[in-house]
């Protein structure tokens, strides 16, 4: 009897220590409804999918170009967050996930950690519409933004976030969400990038806005991934659009040798001598600029 | 008094599993550490990589991740091996096919912890991930912003 307890004890510490360590994870096994799960013809293997999904740039870094050329923070380029709780679909949720997360990476790059946590909130809701929202750890990210001097986390551990729902996504077959949300990224770096030049015409940008011809064209691939849902198909012909006149942008490559740099302190780098060079003339600029806002702000709106 | 036996038996074997457990590195935590690693340099992306021993004789077992750089931006890679494995990783940074950076240098056979990479060419680019002599090894890359030049 008295060892029938004790195994009893034992299987219910067991049993307890495997929901411990599960903690924060609830939704995993969630079922995925039909309306959202995968729908998408697979042309390309997942771990080329992969591939081209790292070969579209993170937003924190045109974020940090636009700083580094000293202009000022302007909250008018950012997507409103008014119409959060009123996204229905998982495919604008998805988007709008993406354009958030845009917009909150030129936040916390320009230290508007007031106006990043209304943003926060924001992406916790629509992570908790599309079942993602265990992995986006709002209250630390809110307590960091309510300290200016945590920045740098606030930045690694929202970025992390992003990487996990994005993981989660792809690894649970839900694949066209996590492209859904990367086109919203992409797109709303593009738009910023855009809405900048227009008021500082700075060489880097007009370069920055031509090069991204490159991620474009890895972002075409990947939707066209799921090209027969019905969806899909409309935000391919819009980006389609865009892409068009990208490809009348000319990037060259000058060839160089690279050098390799140890300095006092023993650290080392390299600095590369290749050299990209992008041809982009006024008017594939300004029908950039044009198609991109038309673009971005028909997804923005409901 | 069997009974005690077989209860000490599982009592040992549960507390020992869970040493164990809270002993191990596991890939997060590694990504949390190679972040402080990083510094001030602004974290933009991580890779963990997990590879088993090569057989003798043959090339090292390598992984190869892809990236995006973009021009006129000097990045970070920080390399950090976990204690648990024997196995110190070597990233090899490539561009079609010209290798244009490591942590690892040939003439010394030194194995850095970090590197910084000062990008003029837009475009994608492969790492190429390897333990020293082919160890069974766990690593994560994290790749920062430095600053835009």
């Amino acid at each position: 009897m008295k060892i029938k307890f004790i195994l009893g004890v034992i299987i219910i510490a067991l049993i307890s220590g495997c929901k411990c360590s599960n903690e924060g994870n609830d939704n995993d096994s969630l079922e995925v409804p039909d309306s959202i799960a995968n729908k998408g013809v697979y042309k390309v293997s997942d771990e080329a999918m992969d591939k081209i999904t790292e070969n579209i740039s993170s937003p924190i870094e045109t974020a940090a170009l636009i700083k580094s050329l000293n202009v000022p923070f302007s909250k008018e380029h950012l997507a409103t967050t008014d119409y959060v709780d009123d996204y229905s679909t998982s495919f604008k949720q998805s988007i709008i996930l993406g354009i958030y997360g845009a917009d909150l990476g030129y936040l916390n790059m320009y230290n508007k950690t007031s106006v990043s946590i209304d943003y926060l909130k924001s992406i916790k809701k629509i992570a908790n519409k599309l079942k993602i929202g265990q992995f986006f750890d709002f209250s630390t990210l809110k307590r960091l933004a309510s300290s200016s001097e945590n920045i740098d986390s606030l930045i690694y551990i929202s970025q992390r976030n992003f990487k996990q729902m994005d993981e989660y996504l792809r690894e649970n077959n839900r694949s066209n969400l996590s492209a859904l949300t990367i086109a919203g990224a992409w797109l709303e770096g593009l738009y910023l990038t855009s809405e900048v030049y227009q008021s500082n015409p700075d060489p880097q940008l007009r370069e920055a806005i031509g090069e991204q011809k490159i991620m474009l064209s890895n972002l075409m691939i990947l939707l066209e991934n799921y090209k027969n849902s019905p969806n899909f198909k409309e935000l391919i012909q819009d980006f389609k659009k865009i892409h068009d006149i990208f490809k009348e942008v000319n990037i060259t490559v000058e060839q160089g040798e690279t050098e390799q740099i140890i300095d006092e302190n023993g650290q080392l780098s390299f600095k590369q001598n290749d050299k990209s060079i992008v041809k982009i003339t006024d008017e594939q600029l300004y029908k950039i600029i044009e198609e991109t806002n038309k673009v971005r702000n028909n997804l923005i709106s409901l | 008094m069997k009974n005690t036996y077989f209860f000490i038996i599982i009592i040992s074997l549960i507390t020992f599993a869970g040493i164990n457990q809270s002993s191990a590195q596991s890939g997060e935590e590694l990504v949390n550490i190679c972040q402080r690693v990083a510094g001030d340099a602004t974290y933009l992306k991580d890779y963990t990589v997990k590879l088993g021993s090569t057989p003798p004789g043959q090339e090292p077992l390598q992984d190869k991740q892809s990236l995006v750089l973009r021009k006129n931006t000097i990045y970070k890679f920080s390399i950090c091996s976990s204690k648990d494995y024997s196995g110190r990783a070597i990233l090899k940074l490539f561009s079609s096919s010209k290798l244009e950076a490591s942590n690892y240098m040939v003439a010394t056979g030194k194995i850095y912890p970090s590197f910084e990479f000062t990008c003029q060419k837009t475009g994608a680019y492969h790492m190429f991930i390897e333990f020293e002599d082919g160890k069974e090894g766990l690593a994560v890359i994290i790749m920062s912003f430095v600053k835009k030049i």
